[in-house]
């Protein structure tokens, strides 16, 4: 209690005041005559009175100063003391100071919104009861390369029943429907899930309850709706529980409101419903879903029972699906494992590599950015020295040097962690917007705590960093040598310091230099691949046709009817539907066996396929190379046929006419009766991957988009558009509206957006580079003023002098070269996984960095050696 | 010179507050006189010393410092004790005497009778 009520008074005792000064000021001189008083009395001389009264204080300044220390906490005095100073001289050099903080900002801004993203998408946990718990269940692929696998029903109903590892596991896929009933119908994005979603995520309902065991069969139809359509449809009604709503043209009764913040999925924002696994539980054409156990169409995910690690899991599950492909082997024979990770991983996907990466580049540049600092630094503290000097002669110790510079730079790095934090508040939203569809959880990244702490944590390490070699200066200069000499002894040593520093700077500058340029030439040619259909002037659609099961007929004559009125629009060139469109990376596979070349089952040539109406390669512009498109003939009752591409023919029938040839896919024989050029599911594939077309009218089996060739700015039809089928049909709704040019868009996002981060990193790294050089040339040629004099007047002309300059920048720049390519063949291999269809090893990237780098050098060099060249002798031998 | 003594550690509250005890309010010149008198003039104190401590214990509560005019009119700075100053005070003498009674058994000749 005691010790704590003096320790609040030295608290206090931080802010001295005048008057406590002068207080004891007073109490001393009091004391003094006293004691003088008393030693006059005593018979001494008024001297030596005086004299033996401040010899018995023990000096009058030592005692005020013991005094103060008691009356305040001496280290925090000190540092405060500290910052005062070291604000006073930053002030005194302002040029200095806002060079260093601007460049630290560049580095922390970039840092923190790279790390923001960072922090967001990978480091958060996924927002359910203990996320660690939850994990991903997939079949495994086990001929071949491992590879996950989505889940049949009846797999998915045997590893629920059979595993002893988990507490809950829930099967779920994405659907759509149309709601209608209240105002215009509207298309919603759905979860079709297995009962025990929320407790299995451990969350709770806003309203009523989540789905029983009960409400998975045949005949249920229940929903979930997320809280926004609650209140965006249904004014928040709360007696909206036991009420029925129509979906897909059945009456779903509302069994429950999930809370506001709840997404499941987590990267998809706009379910906004849910609904039981009932809804594939009737038949269709005889068959359900629930006993085709080769249809695999779902995810699941699985809470772990307690204590149990994943690794017994996956030893469980294996084991499980090993059995299953033992009793199946027709349908799980090439899935005799299972899949399983952690949720977030899953989540995540491929997102983590390329995010650490970045993070990892941007880390470089803040080192290049302390490497500039460090350099501006040392010459600071070398026009310092006669300063410091003084300091030292007036009785601070090296430490306390040391210490004053430190805090110097420490004030330094918080200012310019603090315009850094802003900066990157900025470029963060600038980032979500360029990122937005291409991150999963980036929509809600945000500068943070945890980003606060991270710039915090930046500012104190690249304090040391970047005062790291104006220290070594100090702790090995003889500190008051340099008040005697007036000239400083340590330049020689100071130079070869900061050349080493721009050294490194170029160094890391390549690597990240030579990254850039491989990512910026893997994604021109991303750009220039052949992607096989048109990439102006088409516009594509949904239309939200309920699939309830009796209308398959209907749909078929539906989409005939919306497609021809289409076509008559002005505008329109030509109309077509496909499923699923080209450029998306959605994907059907469909296994097969070519007549005449029987294989095992699980060994059965695997394809993409896609549904399609007659004419739509004509829309798309993707040319049929052999053969007959489609036409209206080949309906339900037509002989069955099929279409494959360039990629298709060459690997299932190399070296021969396709045509003719006959391939059994499902329970159906057709024949090729066309071949067309390679259109692109995805434009990341590396190779065109090969493609089946199947029509759509003689298989509607599939929900088909509507592909519009325009003769306008395809955006501009979209009202005539919604409006000539809201004449045909106004009960459907119309959604993903998009041009070719936002699927491609789309596709590409992440790829560009890693080039333009890391471009933009390289290109900072660069300019920090040019700087850092172009101040050490800079200050050499000042320094060796009359060297040069003397020389020029020896004879050497003004090409001599230049040459003697870029000599030097060029030998830096060469050493950097050198260092920085074994620093490269590193980075590549980083970036080895954020390449398309290039060869991270191919010298041409790196000599193209090279280059740059030189030039960029050369730059930096040749404006000092200029200066140099054009020194007036007479006048430079005068100098000093 | 050879046998006069430094102020242990510590013990130099310890008389201020007793030196306060027996004076009543007094000054730091004051105090510094007469512990050395006290002590028969065996004790070395720098005077000096006497204001951090008097800070220390008027920061702990145990006394208070009030502006005054002495006797011979002299303006000057009275430290007075509190009521925590004297159970401080009460509390560490007995302790010391406690110490001092057990160092004394220690250091008396052998045999010595109690």
């Amino acid at each position: 209690m005691k010790r704590l009520r003096a320790w609040m008074f030295r608290l206090g005792g931080l802010i001295r005041t005048e008057r406590q000064e002068q207080e004891l000021a007073d109490e001393m001189e009091s004391h003094l005559q006293f004691h003088i008083e008393d030693n006059l009395r005593r018979g001494m001389t008024p001297e030596q009175a005086r004299r033996d009264a401040t010899l018995k204080l023990g000096g009058l300044e030592q005692t005020k100063q013991a005094y103060r220390e008691r009356s305040t906490i001496p280290f925090i005095e000190n540092l405060l003391r500290d910052v005062r100073y070291a604000l006073r001289q930053l002030r005194k050099s302002p040029g200095f100071a806002i060079t260093a903080i601007l460049t630290l900002a560049l580095g922390i801004g970039a840092n923190s919104a790279v790390f923001s993203v960072v922090n967001g998408v990978v480091l958060r946990p996924l927002p359910y009861a203990h996320p660690g718990e939850l994990v991903s269940v997939q079949s495994r692929v086990t001929t071949g390369t491992p590879s996950p696998e989505l889940l049949s029903y009846p797999n998915f109903f045997d590893w629920r029943k059979q595993n002893k590892v988990f507490n809950w596991i829930v099967a779920y896929h994405d659907d759509e429907f149309t709601l209608s009933g209240s105002g215009a119908p509207e298309h919603l994005d759905g979860e079709v899930v297995s009962s025990g979603l929320f407790p299995l995520l451990g969350v709770k309902p806003a309203l009523g309850r989540g789905f029983l065991l009960s409400e998975e069969s045949a005949g249920t139809h229940v929903v979930v709706l997320s809280y926004r359509l609650w209140q965006r449809k249904f004014g928040a009604d709360p007696k909206i529980l036991g009420r029925t709503i129509k979906l897909d043209k059945l009456s779903y009764v509302v069994v429950g409101i999930a809370p506001r913040t709840f997404r499941f999925p987590v990267q998809n924002p706009d379910v906004a419903l849910w609904t039981t696994i009932a809804h594939d539980a009737e038949p269709v054409q005889g068959e359900t879903l629930f006993t085709e156990r080769g249809a695999r169409s779902l995810d699941a995910i699985a809470r772990l029972k307690n204590g149990v690690r994943i690794e017994a899991a996956r030893a469980q599950m294996d084991s499980l699906a090993a059995a299953l492909a033992k009793q199946y082997p027709e349908d799980n024979g090439r899935l005799a494992g299972a899949y399983i990770q952690p949720e977030l991983d899953k989540v995540l996907g491929d997102t983590r590599r390329p995010l650490f990466t970045l993070l990892g580049a941007v880390g470089l540049v803040l080192l290049i950015a302390c490497a500039n600092i460090a350099s501006l630094l040392l010459l600071r503290t070398s026009e310092r020295e006669r300063e410091i000097a003084m300091r030292a002669a007036l009785g601070a110790g090296r430490w306390r040097v040391i210490r004053q510079l430190l805090t110097e730079n420490l004030l330094l790095a918080l200012f310019g962690s603090a315009a850094g934090l802003f900066l990157g508040f900025i470029c963060n939203h600038v980032l979500l917007n360029v990122a937005k569809a291409s991150i999963p959880r980036i929509a809600q990244t945000s500068v943070d705590s945890n980003v606060f702490i991270f710039c915090t944590l930046l500012a104190i390490l690249t304090t040391f960093l970047f005062s790291l070699p104006a220290v070594m200066q100090i702790a090995k200069t003889d500190l008051t040598g340099s008040l005697k000499s007036g000239t400083s002894k340590n330049t020689q040593k100071q130079e070869r310091l900061r050349s080493i520093l721009v050294v490194s700077q170029i160094t890391l500058g390549l690597v990240l230099l030579s990254g850039a340029v491989l990512l910026t030439s893997s994604f021109l040619r991303l750009e220039r691949n052949d992607i096989g259909v048109r990439t102006d002037h088409l516009l594509t659609f949904s239309i939200g046709i309920p699939d309830a099961p009796d209308s398959i007929e209907n749909q078929v004559g539906l989409y005939h009817q919306i497609l021809q009125r289409l076509e008559h629009l002005p505008g329109v060139i030509s109309a077509a539907g496909a499923g699923p469109l080209p450029l998306t990376g959605d994907q059907i596979v469909f296994a097969f066996d070519i007549q005449g070349q029987p294989t095992s089952t699980s060994n059965r040539p695997r394809s993409d396929m896609a549904f399609v109406t007659p004419g739509y390669f004509k829309v798309v512009g993707t040319p049929l190379l052999k053969g007959r498109d489609f036409t209206k003939l080949d309906d339900l009752h037509a002989p069955h046929v099929v279409i494959v591409n360039k990629a298709f023919a060459d690997r299932f029938f190399p070296g021969e006419d396709p045509i003719g040839k006959r391939i059994k896919a499902g329970p159906k024989m057709r024949e090729i009766v066309g071949v067309v050029g390679n259109a692109r599911q995805s434009v990341l594939s590396q190779d065109a991957e090969p493609i089946g077309y199947l029509p759509y009218y003689q298989v509607p089996i599939v929900p088909i988009s509507v592909v519009l060739h325009t003769s306008f700015a395809p955006r501009a039809l979209e009202s005539t558009v919604r409006d000539a089928i809201a004449s045909l049909y106004p009960q459907l709704p119309i959604y993903d509206v998009r041009t070719i040019e936002n699927l491609l868009s789309v596709q590409i996002a992440q790829p560009r957006l890693q080039m333009l981060l890391l471009g933009t990193f390289a290109g900072v790294a660069l300019l920090l580079t040019l700087v850092g050089l172009y101040g050490i040339m800079a200050y050499s040629v000042a320094r060796r003023t009359r060297e040069i004099g003397v020389r020029m007047a020896l004879g050497a002309d003004r090409s001599m002098v230049r040459f003697m300059f870029l000599k030097q920048a060029m030998k830096l720049v060469a050493f950097g070269v050198t260092f920085g390519s074994v620093g490269t063949i590193a980075a590549t291999v980083v970036l080895r996984n954020m390449l398309y269809g290039l060869t991270p090893y191919d010298p041409l990237y790196f000599l193209i960095a090279c280059c740059v780098m030189g030039v960029t050098g050369f730059i930096a060099a040749y404006i000092p050696s200029r200066r140099a060249a054009f020194i007036d002798p007479v006048g430079a031998l005068r100098t000093e | 010179m050879g046998d006069k003594m430094e102020v242990w550690q510590g013990t130099l509250a310890l008389m201020v507050l007793r030196t306060l005890e027996t004076l009543g309010p007094q000054h730091g010149y004051g105090i510094a006189r007469r512990i050395e008198q006290t002590s028969g003039n065996t004790l070395t104190l720098n005077y000096g010393t006497i204001y951090p401590a008097l800070l220390k214990l008027v920061q702990e509560g145990s006394i208070v410092a009030e502006w005054g005019v002495s006797e011979n009119n002299r303006k000057a700075k009275f430290y007075k004790l509190t009521r925590t100053g004297r159970k401080q005070l009460e509390k560490e003498t007995k302790t010391w005497e406690q110490a001092t009674e057990i160092l004394g058994r220690f250091l008396s000749p052998k045999g010595d009778p109690a």
